[in-house]
């Protein structure tokens, strides 16, 4: 998965705010979504993502991968990532 | 020096680059900033503008004027999410030593030749705005269209600017002792442009993160959350 080219980024203290272009939509993303939109538009497989966001944050790995899941799910459907060769 | 970009607004200039820039608005009254807009950004916004829609428009505050305004476009979001960064806010402040600056309004017009198309004498003054700034989005180099800026009280001329490169922006004096108005667009391309004021109030964080949720989401355990909201809430911004 990579960020969709046409998604603007920013953030705002803590928290990231996405715009999508294709869509004229806006998302808020919350501190943990924000450092993994972060990490992944940065350049970092998903995989990645996740293995520093275990240094980062007190959370377990199966923890991690559902809500890793979850979001992915989330900005797929939003078309804010594209499948990433 | 200043460039927005997708990622944010990225700043590299010295401490002399922002001072000559600091000296040119307190002698000119204005000041340019080359490709504000990234090159590969410009692009997605010139292609959202194309399939876009104008209509014309006459500001009623203000002696003649008629021009072409962007209707319902992701183009108009896009520039407002772009503009509205605190990064910019500060530089564009630290250079024109204005009021704190919180937000941007503007809007994406269009000035095509020969049909009359222009703005008259005025200054912007009032609704909080403390700065103007226009961003060239034409994909063409066009003739007149050009920012003029004179005393108020003598009507004595202080500047006159050309801004035809693509993605670079103007920003300019608002004050009652000035008057600033765009002459018609000349021979065959028009000018199309981003222009609007910098402005103390409102916030525009306001419009871009619902504190009260903000609030709830800290605390809460670990856990990813996205909030679709929408399109951009520009009356936020007004």
């Amino acid at each position: 998965m990579k960020p969709n080219p046409n998604v603007l980024f920013k953030r705002l203290g803590d928290e990231m705010v996405l715009f999508n272009l294709d869509t004229d939509h806006f998302y808020e993303l919350n501190a943990p979504a924000a450092r993994f939109w972060e990490l992944l538009s940065a350049g970092s497989d998903t995989a990645q993502v996740s293995e520093q966001m275990l240094d980062e944050y007190a959370v377990d790995r199966d923890q991690l991968a559902n809500e890793a899941g979850a979001l992915l799910a989330s900005l797929q459907q939003e078309g804010l990532v594209t499948s990433g060769e | 020096m200043i460039q927005v970009t997708r990622r944010g607004t990225e700043f590299s200039g010295s401490a002399e680059a922002l001072e000559d820039l600091r000296s040119q608005f307190e002698r000119h009254h204005y000041f340019q900033l080359p490709g504000l807009l990234e090159a590969g950004l410009l692009e997605l916004i010139q292609r959202q503008i194309d399939r876009g829609e104008f209509r014309e428009r006459v500001h009623e505050r203000i002696d003649s004027n008629k021009e072409l305004c962007l209707t319902e476009s992701a183009a108009f979001g896009a520039l407002l999410f772009l503009m509205n960064d605190e990064k910019l806010f500060r530089v564009i402040q630290d250079i024109t030593q204005c009021a704190r600056i919180n937000s941007f309004e503007g809007r994406v017009y269009r000035l095509n030749p020969g049909q009359g198309h222009h703005d008259s004498w005025h200054n912007d003054i009032g609704e909080n705005r403390v700065v103007g700034m226009s961003v060239n989005l034409s994909r063409a180099v066009y003739s007149g269209g050009v920012l003029q800026i004179r005393k108020r009280e003598s009507g004595e001329p202080v500047g006159e600017v050309v801004n035809t490169g693509s993605g670079d922006a103007i920003v300019f004096r608002l004050s009652r002792d000035f008057q600033h108005r765009i002459t018609e667009v000349e021979g065959s391309v028009s000018k199309t442009a981003f222009a609007g004021w910098f402005k103390a109030q409102p916030d525009a964080s306001s419009a871009f993160i619902e504190n009260d949720q903000k609030r709830k989401d800290s605390q809460l355990p670990f856990s990813f959350r996205i909030r679709p909201r929408g399109p951009i809430p520009a009356d936020h911004l007004y």
